[in-house]
């Protein structure tokens, strides 16, 4: 009950009051453990967790494999109570590879908006600063609606013509945010669900300008106030040639390093016993998005929710209650607070599908017991 | 050569120059992008993740094979420059901040 009621009022806080309290409590880092900022605890897998189950998975995920022999699954992580339980690498990569991914990006852009917040200088329901959409109805873009993906530009991943590979990697890489703010507004905002990799840019673009004027400033502020806290300063963050993070895509991380990220959000934004993202701001983020077309989107983190359109199940048969950074090509931090651990999986997926490899990610996480109904206090799953 | 074999030579001309500008319109941006980002992730393979050369090359989308790279040092800057078609991007490196797509 006092969750319940402290839900609410953090939702009152960040908003969607009615959707927060339906989030089960995030599950608290055990006390006297040392927290992951320089080394983290290992242990065995437990007895309670159904290895055969679990190695079969494991072998599912490691077998796929391109005929040139690059493999799918090249790295997968299992944090369970803040420690590693389990921790497999393919042939050629280790604990010290930085791993590429794709939209987890998205999820790293949340946590700088979410720092932000935190510390004053952004709040969630204030109109964008982009200077090009000043002088018309996209003035009244929030940045909230912009973390729902549902900002109503027209700047989908789908835009034809390669407006994102353009954008991205065309002639407009040297600036990307130039081009992906030149974009009209289609629907009114808030009101229909979109994935924009533009969004996620200009999102950064909008956090770099708190942070710096440039890009050596913008980054010494990211790895001040986040990832230095967290443990995961070796983490790389891509730029344009103007010196913003490119928001959407192409960070490169350790699989450890992925999951601190993953293990702050677990952790409801505090660590170590100091706040980072502000407060509700983890419930806002695996809240779904307001729009209609919405099912399993939050705010730059998929959710274990049935999904509408194009959007993929994320866990089959998982708890409803993960919350996931995604990436193309199938990277992964699923966040289990019923569970309270993270599975992370890292590679690419040239050979196997979206649906068989959430398939076998959901049975590892099967081999795994959620915690007591008493610990989760009110979960739904 | 008969006046009306004449018109339709110069028709073909046309047609042909027409149908080449409308390609290039349509698939150049995609081809300087698909340039791009493989310029773009090979260096991002080569200097952040430290992997060796032929297994970054290995590792792409099959779309993008057709598409050379190579390493390159630029102002002091590795890099690695790639080559499509009609295109060719560089991407440079910098500790700290991984690969930046240059032009």
């Amino acid at each position: 009950m006092v969750h319940r009621l402290f839900g609410l009022m953090l939702g009152c806080l960040i908003g969607n009051a009615a959707l927060a309290q339906d989030l089960i409590r995030l599950p608290d880092h055990p006390v006297g453990q040392t927290w992951p900022t320089d080394v983290w605890e290992e242990q065995p897998l437990g007895s309670d967790v159904a290895e055969a189950q679990l190695n079969a998975a494991i072998e599912t995920l490691f077998e796929a494999k391109l005929e040139n022999g690059v493999p799918d699954t090249r790295a997968v992580l299992v944090i369970r109570g803040g420690k590693i339980v389990f921790e497999k690498y393919a042939e050629g990569f280790d604990q010290s590879t930085r791993f590429h991914s794709w939209s987890v990006a998205k999820s790293f852009t949340n946590a700088t908006i979410g720092m932000l917040v935190n510390q004053g200088k952004l709040n969630l329901d204030q109109n964008a600063p982009i200077a090009a959409w000043q002088s018309d109805k996209r003035i009244k873009i929030t940045i909230r609606q912009m973390l729902n993906m549902s900002s109503g530009i027209d700047n989908s991943d789908g835009v034809a013509n390669g407006f994102l590979g353009n954008a991205m990697f065309g002639s407009g890489a040297l600036d990307v945010n130039e081009v992906v703010a030149d974009r009209p507004l289609i629907f009114d905002p808030g009101k229909q669900w979109s994935y924009s990799t533009a969004t996620s840019n200009l999102l950064a673009f909008v956090a770099g300008n708190q942070m710096g004027e440039d890009r050596e400033s913008r980054q010494s502020y990211v790895n001040e106030h986040l990832l230095t806290k967290i443990g995961a300063d070796d983490i790389v963050m891509s730029y344009d040639k103007a010196g913003y993070f490119l928001g959407g895509s192409h960070v490169y991380a350790t699989a450890r390093d992925y999951a601190r990220l993953g293990y702050l959000y677990l952790r409801d934004g505090v660590w170590d016993g100091e706040r980072i993202l502000a407060e509700g701001w983890v419930d806002f983020s695996r809240t779904p998005a307001p729009a209609e077309n919405n099912g399993n989107h939050g705010a730059h983190f998929w959710l274990n929710h049935e999904g509408k359109g194009w959007q993929p199940d994320m866990l089959p048969g998982g708890p409803k209650s993960a919350f996931i950074m995604s990436g193309n090509g199938g990277q992964y931090v699923y966040i289990l607070p019923t569970h309270d651990m993270l599975l992370v999986r890292l590679g690419e997926r040239y050979v196997v599908s979206w649906d068989d490899l959430a398939t076998a990610l959901a049975s590892v996480v099967g081999a795994f017991p959620a915690r007591s109904a008493t610990a989760v206090e009110g979960s739904a799953q | 050569m008969k006046p009306w074999m004449k018109y339709l030579s110069i028709a073909l001309v046309i047609l042909v120059v027409a149908g080449l500008a409308y390609g290039y319109e349509r698939f150049a941006p995609l081809v300087m992008a698909g340039t791009g980002l493989v310029a773009h992730q090979i260096c991002n393979c080569l200097h952040v993740s430290n992997r060796e050369l032929q297994v970054c090359l290995d590792d792409r989308w099959p779309d993008t094979m057709s598409i050379s790279a190579e390493p390159i040092t630029v102002n002091g800057l590795p890099g690695v420059q790639s080559k499509g078609l009609i295109e060719s991007r560089i991407a440079l490196y910098e500790p700290g901040f991984g690969c930046t797509l240059q032009d």
